[in-house]
């Protein structure tokens, strides 16, 4: 298995990953046939014309605060949607409206949190204050900055794992937030205790708060 | 607004973020739905690998970074 030969990279002292293994991971692409590529592709199409929709309102004022939309991302909420079952968890940053649709959330719903109208729903409540629960599954927001998801993580995971129900944790963050102290002290800790978290980091290449 | 992550990260590979930890990562293209879906099953398996009500401490966080390529 490629993660089994990283993990003995990963102790190795030399701590790089060959650049075979990568780009083996890269072109060993599974095919899809249409069974189970449709079931990737319509949540795909859900975020696309979702965010295009809510850009739209963004721009023309209906929304408030910041809109990070999460188009040309889509692949990556769906493929690991496909990938995990009931039970298992998901904690996002604050670019999550893709996150949302992909667990089955209502896209009325997920407006609902964005909209300036419909926040008076929430009462009062800020657009980033929910805790959304879809279905089995539970989707946790980061509370309106990155490094509140890692905290929240922890308290998370403690639990998942005392109940030994064998499910894990998928954690996104973007390349802005991994330049953040609080993912280091995660991950220290989720080595320590083991703790059965995929991270995921979705590089977009372009974090809107850098370093100044 | 925004940064260019080679202009914000001295490490652009983020699937070695967390080898200083032992916790291994890979890089995933992601725009490709299907490659994602395979490094998560993978990745997944590896969280759940041997571990059950009574040994604790046989999962291990892993790390996927997803990239455009």
């Amino acid at each position: 298995m490629a993660v089994a030969q990283t993990k003995q990279t990963a102790q190795n002292t030399q701590g790089l990953l060959p650049a075979a293994d990568m780009a083996a991971n890269v072109t060993g692409t599974p095919e899809f046939n249409k069974r189970p590529g449709i079931p990737g592709a319509t949540p795909m199409l859900l975020i696309r014309r979702f965010e295009e929709k809510a850009g739209q309102m963004y721009g023309m004022g209906l929304i408030g605060g910041f809109c990070h939309l999460y188009i040309g991302q889509e692949a990556v909420v769906v493929g690991m949607k496909l990938a995990i079952r009931d039970g298992d968890q998901m904690i996002t940053g604050y670019r999550d409206h893709g996150h949302m649709l992909a667990c089955g959330m209502d896209p009325k719903g997920v407006d609902g949190g964005t909209h300036r109208a419909a926040r008076r729903l929430f009462q009062g409540q800020g657009r980033l204050d929910a805790h959304v629960f879809a279905g089995e599954e539970i989707l946790r927001r980061a509370r309106h900055r990155r490094r509140a998801g890692f905290a929240g993580h922890r308290a998370r995971l403690r639990p998942i794992k005392y109940r030994g129900d064998n499910s894990v944790c998928l954690t996104y963050f973007g390349d802005g937030a991994a330049n953040q102290g609080q993912v280091y002290e995660s991950f220290n800790m989720a080595e320590l205790w083991k703790l059965p978290v995929v991270y995921v980091i979705e590089n977009n290449r372009l974090p809107p708060w850098a370093l100044r | 607004m925004g940064t260019s992550v080679t202009a914000s990260s001295a490490q652009t590979d983020f699937s070695k973020r967390g080898l200083a930890q032992n916790i291994p990562g890979r890089q995933v293209d992601g725009m490709d739905v299907r490659a994602v879906k395979a490094a998560a099953e993978e990745a997944v398996a590896w969280c759940r690998s041997g571990k059950g009500p009574i040994h604790f401490g046989n999962a291990d966080p892993i790390v996927i970074a997803a990239t455009p390529m």
